[in-house]
């Protein structure tokens, strides 16, 4: 019996091993400027995610607060590929709203938007 | 309906690689078994091309029926792209081996290629291509494909029949099911020392659920099949009666089928995300 059990333990194991497999996504570490605060002009928005993206799939645009397309010619850094950056016109004052998409290096795709406001 | 797709079609994959190894593994089988593989080939060749589209779809975030715009840049400029093409071109020499020519002998390294491809491109992908995580993965796709697949090619060609099989082809199987066993918990044990370590248990309630009812199906699975390599083949191998013959076959359908609901599990799961 006793290899039997062995079994049904590494079997358990090998179950729970399956589950953190999908845990791949790419998620923001850091955001510049950060989220809901108040600064002065940026030249760039600047996010690093905790995966690798694939940069073909991954974006970020700028809206401002008419839903006007402001900036959308981002692009993924070519030396560390966990950071993405989206170039920025100068920029009145008012409130922004930054839409990111990330595809992390196995395929999964995340989403998310935040706002920022230029004094 | 890109989920649905994507789980389909990775279940399907799934089920045909098993039945290609499985077809390889068994000798008596094998002698025919590249030819005999060929419309699981083409199934084979028309699945990867779902399974591409559901993966553009979901990278791309779009619908599953304009995800096709999105084909070209996945397949040529992203590291999914680059696999899936490395697995294509394995699936060709597969169709090439699965003739007479001189390529037979390419099969089983297409093979390889194939699994390697299948395993290095799923979740493992962060750690990369050529990592130890990528191989014990090989192993563990290779393996549940050599359980499985076992069972699936000795039923296809002996269906029906009451036992017209030799000794040799039933010890044969139990064999290669028992090892392929063995290799599966341990390249399941390693799994699960590298991602067990340092991640958070991500038990929600859809996913711990599916996670509970493949635990229920592997030990259903582990039962049936130890009761026909203890009990049953002892039996057939000492007195070679056809009750036994029947009763060894009998007990490989009901494994067969927990197999198949294994894999569809195992396909909800890798399109499913944990919740946190």
């Amino acid at each position: 019996m006793q290899p039997f059990r062995k079994l049904i333990v590494s079997t358990a194991l090998l179950l729970a091993s399956a589950a953190p497999l999908a845990l791949a996504h790419a998620h923001p570490k850091q955001l510049s400027p950060q989220a809901d605060v108040s600064v002065a002009a940026p030249k760039e928005v600047r996010i690093g995610f905790s995966e690798g993206l694939e940069p073909a799939l991954s974006s970020i645009k700028l809206f401002d607060a008419k839903d006007k397309l402001v900036a959308d010619k981002s692009a993924v850094d070519g030396a560390n590929h966990k950071v993405m950056a989206l170039p920025l016109p100068a920029l009145t004052a008012g409130q922004y709203r930054v839409e990111w998409v990330a595809v992390a290096e196995d395929g999964h795709r995340t989403n998310g938007h935040y706002r920022f406001t230029v004094k | 309906m890109t989920l649905a797709v994507s789980a389909a079609s990775t279940w399907l994959l799934d089920l045909l690689v098993a039945l290609l190894i499985g077809f390889t593994l068994l000798r008596s089988a094998a002698v025919t078994a590249q030819s005999r593989c060929r419309p699981w080939l083409v199934l084979l060749g028309v699945d990867y091309l779902c399974y591409l589209l559901g993966r553009v779809a979901a990278m791309s975030g779009q619908p599953l029926a304009e995800s096709w715009s999105a084909v070209g840049v996945v397949v040529t400029q992203t590291h999914f792209g680059l696999m899936w093409s490395i697995g294509a071109a394995a699936w060709l020499a597969l169709l090439v081996g699965s003739g007479h020519g001189p390529l037979r002998r390419l099969w089983p390294l297409a093979l390889l290629v194939f699994v390697y491809n299948h395993a290095a491109t799923g979740h493992v992908a962060d750690a990369g291509f050529v990592s130890v995580a990528a191989l014990v993965h090989t192993v563990h796709l290779l393996a549940t494909g050599a359980w499985a697949g076992s069972v699936f090619a000795f039923l296809m060609q002996h269906r029906g029949g009451s036992g017209q099989y030799s000794h040799e082809e039933a010890r044969q199987l139990s064999d290669v099911a028992a090892w392929a066993m063995v290799l599966v918990l341990a390249s399941g044990v390693l799994n699960a020392w590298r991602m067990l370590h340092g991640a958070q248990a991500p038990w929600g309630v859809a996913y711990g659920e599916l996670l509970i009812a493949k635990a229920a199906l592997v030990v259903v699975a582990l039962t049936l099949g130890a009761v026909n390599r203890l009990v049953v083949l002892p039996d057939l191998l000492m007195t070679g009666k056809a009750g036994a013959r029947s009763r060894f076959l009998a007990l490989l359908y009901p494994e067969a089928v927990v197999f198949v609901l294994l894999f569809g599990l195992a396909a909800l799961l890798s399109a499913t995300s944990p919740p946190g």
